[in-house]
């Protein structure tokens, strides 16, 4: 809910500070969702070109974004602890319309993600640490 | 063409412990490989990329091996699979590197990744263009190591950036070896070794290969 109002048209964000704020607790909340296992959470807080790509894996045809998600959370190894080894947010760079989110993902290695603003929230666009999506003839 | 290559590869070979990697910095790194057929170090030819992408000259370090892959996310890691990768990369004497081959097999998702070379806007480019990756052979905390800029299209999409392996003598045999090595900040985690032969190509090999009755090496572009 507080991304949700923060990200509200008029709601007075004031620049790059609003939007890193914005996009740590979009971060966070997806993670927390996608822990929870929970496939309609994920889906509200990742972006069009994501739930593609998420669809896509293993030369699948999308489905459903919350079938497509689900299946997703099968391949996420586990920690012994039962949880997923969420890496921590690092540092968050915006540039107009994306940002680039750095994570933790071991003691000494770092990863990137990107997020998106799409329909005036900051979602998630793509899975994977990658640099460019998968060529046409490997779909 | 590549039996042949490695009946030579056996003698004709490079103990790990004989690439001398001078101090920092890198690029005043020497390598020098050792004959065992003559017992004597000897040196790389000089690297060429007057025909990129096809790369001249140099050494060859041939590895092959399993490698279990992974792709860190922010929600924990994905297990991509444990692929039987080969390798081929070009050492010149100074340490610099060029991949020239790369093949995975085909099993599960093994048999969707590809070497890339190209920026994520070339599409369709022929596999053939899609190689060569630069590297260099340093100087490393614990002895040499090899860094490759590495560039993978998979299913999953691309991967690009810098891994490293480790080049270590173990039980008498030479191998590359990756722990856990993240390339770049693209997530994709390499861990396992590869054993590696080195065959000096060149005039040196053609005159061994005459000697012994053999052919050189196919990789041989002098």
């Amino acid at each position: 809910m507080l991304a949700m109002a923060l990200a509200a048209p008029g709601c007075g964000g004031d620049g790059s500070q609003d939007d890193e704020k914005r996009v740590r607790i979009s971060y966070k909340q997806l993670q927390t969702r996608f822990e929870a296992r929970d496939s309609h959470g994920v889906c509200a807080r990742i972006s069009k070109a994501a739930r593609e790509q998420v669809g896509s894996l293993g030369h699948a045809q999308p489905t459903t974004c919350p079938r497509d998600v689900r299946q997703l959370f099968k391949w996420v190894k586990k920690d012994d602890d039962g949880r997923t080894g969420r890496p921590k947010l690092i540092d968050v760079a915006i540039d107009g319309g994306t940002a680039t989110v750095t994570a933790g993902l071991t003691d000494d290695t770092r990863g990137r993600v990107r997020f998106v603003e799409e329909d005036g929230e900051w979602k998630l666009d793509s899975f994977f640490g990658i640099t460019g999506p998968p060529p046409p003839d490997m779909l | 063409m590549r039996s042949r290559a490695r009946a030579v590869m056996a003698v004709v070979a490079l103990g790990a412990a004989a690439w001398v990697a001078g101090p920092a910095p890198a690029q005043d790194a020497q390598i020098a490989a050792l004959d065992l057929t003559r017992g004597k170090p000897v040196r790389c030819a000089e690297l060429s990329t007057k025909s990129y992408p096809l790369i001249q000259g140099g050494c060859v370090l041939y590895a092959s091996g399993k490698i279990d892959i992974t792709v860190r996310t922010m929600f924990g890691p994905v297990r991509f699979g444990r692929c039987n990768i080969a390798i081929n990369l070009l050492v010149g004497p100074t340490g610099s590197t060029w991949l020239q081959g790369f093949t995975s097999d085909s099993a599960g998702a093994c048999g969707d990744m590809l070497p890339c070379r190209e920026k994520a806007s070339a599409k369709n480019i022929a596999l053939a263009d899609k190689l060569p990756w630069k590297g260099k052979i340093v100087q490393g905390p614990a002895g040499p190591q090899s860094e490759l800029d590495l560039c993978l299209d998979t299913c999953m999409g691309r991967f690009e950036g810098r891994t490293t392996f480790d080049l270590v003598e173990q039980r008498g045999d030479r191998v590359m070896r990756a722990t856990d090595s993240v390339a770049g900040v693209s997530g994709l985690e390499l861990d396992g070794e590869w054993d590696f032969d080195v065959a000096i190509v060149g005039e040196h090999s053609q005159a061994y290969a005459r000697r012994h009755g053999v052919d050189a090496p196919g990789f041989d572009l002098q």
